[in-house]
Formats: C-alpha cells, structure tokens, sequence
C-alpha cells in the first residue's frame, strides 16, 4: 500500500515523521495529500506563507489547490490570497479563528496539520490537547480526513500520548 | 453506600457530581487534579471507585490512571473517566488496557450517569 493510499484509508492519522527533514517530510505529505483529495487544508504551525508556499512548490506540488494556514512573520505580507490564512502565533485561539475560517468558507476535504510540538510551545498542554481532540471530531463528524503531523522524538511526551488516543491509526513513514 | 471520589477541575462539575453521587447516598471525597486525588489516595484515602475528568491542568486523566494503575498500593482502586472526550475506537482500548473499567459521558443524562454508577459499583 503507498503511504497516500494509507492516508486516504483512515480518518484520523497521526504521522510520524523523523526530526531530520521534517519539514521536507510535511511538505510531501501535502502534495501526497493534494493527489487524493479535492481540497486539502495544509496548516504549517512553524513555516510563514511564502516559505509554505515556495516548498511546496518546489515539491512538484500546487499550492493553488491547496488551503494554507501558516503562521505569520515579520516579513508576511498584510493581504494575502483568499486561499490562504495567517495566525499570528500558534496560540490555539489564533489558530482555530485562522482555521475555521477557512473550513466554513472553503470546506477542505482533508487537513494537514504539524508539527505538532509547536502547540505546546505557546499553549498548555491541556489547551493543546482540547484543540486536537475538538479537530478530531469534527473532522470525523464532517467526513473530513485529518492528518497530524509530529516528529518520532515527541511520540513519547505526555502530549502525545494524549493526542494518540483520539487517532484512528498512526503511521510511520518510510523516509 | 460507597465511597466515591470525584476528579474534576471545574468546581461547578465537581459538586453538582458530588450532590447527585450523594442523594444516591454515597459518600463522596473531591480533588480539583490528579496531583490532589494521587496525594489523597497515597495518604490512604480508600474509595470504591474514582471517577476522573481527562482534560486537566497538569496531569490528564490518562496520566493519572497511569500513576494509580503503577502504584502497588493504589492499582486495586477502580478508576472510571467521566468525560466529554471522544476518543478513538483504538484509543479507548488502549484505555481500558491501561485499567480504566468505564467511559461515563459527563453528567449529560442524569438518569443514565445514576444506572452506571450503581452497575460499575456492583
């Protein structure tokens, strides 16, 4: 089974990513994620939109097909593409406004969203906790696919094991 | 009568339990986390059953069945989450593997939360 086909077979997927070339990781998980669903929603919480946009291109993918939640840098331009949010750190309030805005306007099949162990840099853990278990469900409650991304060295922190009880399956890919 | 112990962060929740478990005509001990209910159970505070919130600051109800369920002297305690998490079909296996004997939905149906005490009591 290809790992896209492993993604599309499950709701709620934790991704194990390794900590060297994660970013390169998340980004081919976008594009992998692009060719099976008609609208993916990719929230970056540690890349700004031009970085976010620039790798996936240069990934072979396209970010016009894509919904891209990022977060925003100094250098973010203020008006961005109709497609594309900013939050203006990871803090979860931040985030989910960024996100559902796009969710209830645009309605992506599918949402990308890591690395997970920028949550509880800006948020306690429970708040963390409470912002992926509310995304869960209502990924599952609107038939949306949801994969999160986090690194093999988080898997072991309390956060995690939190958030792996709310997944459907974790995956661990080949790279 | 048993002896219950309510974890809960929010006081509201905590004693409106408190008051149901009691007019039930159980006796009903409180702890605002899972630092304070470990600290009550390991000072010997015995109970018959312990029902747990899982979103908490600090320690969640995961981590705190985890330290009953390691503790000799602590792992025969029963432990119930009474919870608004959903998790996954995966995930609540993977609780009940770690000795947790129920999901109670958190005081959403009084009737249903009085049936299931009294069972998980029996």
């Amino acid at each position: 089974m290809s790992s896209s086909s492993k993604l599309k077979k499950n709701g709620v997927v934790l991704s194990v990513v390794p900590v060297r070339g994660q970013s390169e990781r998340f980004i081919s998980l976008a594009v992998e994620l692009a060719k099976d669903y008609r609208r993916p929603c990719i929230v970056s919480l540690d890349m700004d939109p031009m970085s976010l946009t620039e790798k996936i291109k240069k990934a072979g993918g396209d970010p016009g097909k894509m919904l891209l939640v990022s977060i925003r840098k100094s250098t973010t331009p203020t008006k961005l593409p109709k497609s594309q949010e900013c939050a203006e750190t990871s803090r979860v309030m931040d985030l989910s406004m960024a996100l559902f805005r796009l969710v209830d306007t645009k309605n992506p099949d599918a949402i990308l969203l890591g690395p997970l162990t920028s949550l509880t840099s800006k948020n306690s853990k429970m708040d963390a906790t409470k912002f992926i278990h509310y995304l869960a469900n209502d990924s599952r409650k609107s038939k949306r696919k949801l994969v999160l991304v986090c690194t093999k060295k988080c898997l072991k922190s309390s956060f995690l094991k939190d958030v792996r009880l709310f997944v459907d399956k974790v995956s661990e890919g080949k790279k | 009568m048993a002896r219950i112990m309510v974890v809960d962060d929010e006081a509201d929740i905590r004693e409106s339990t408190k008051t149901i478990l009691e007019s039930m005509g159980h006796k009903v001990v409180t702890a605002k986390d899972g630092s304070e209910c470990l600290a009550k159970l390991r000072a010997g505070k015995k109970v018959d059953l312990v029902l747990l919130d899982f979103f908490m600051p600090g320690m969640s109800g995961r981590e705190v069945l985890e330290q009953i369920k390691k503790d000799k002297k602590l792992a025969k305690n029963k432990v119930a989450l009474m919870t608004v998490a959903r998790m996954s079909e995966t995930g609540a296996a993977q609780m009940r593997r770690l000795g947790m004997v129920d999901f109670i939905p958190k005081l959403l149906d009084l009737d249903d939360f009085k049936k299931r005490i009294t069972k998980l009591l029996k």
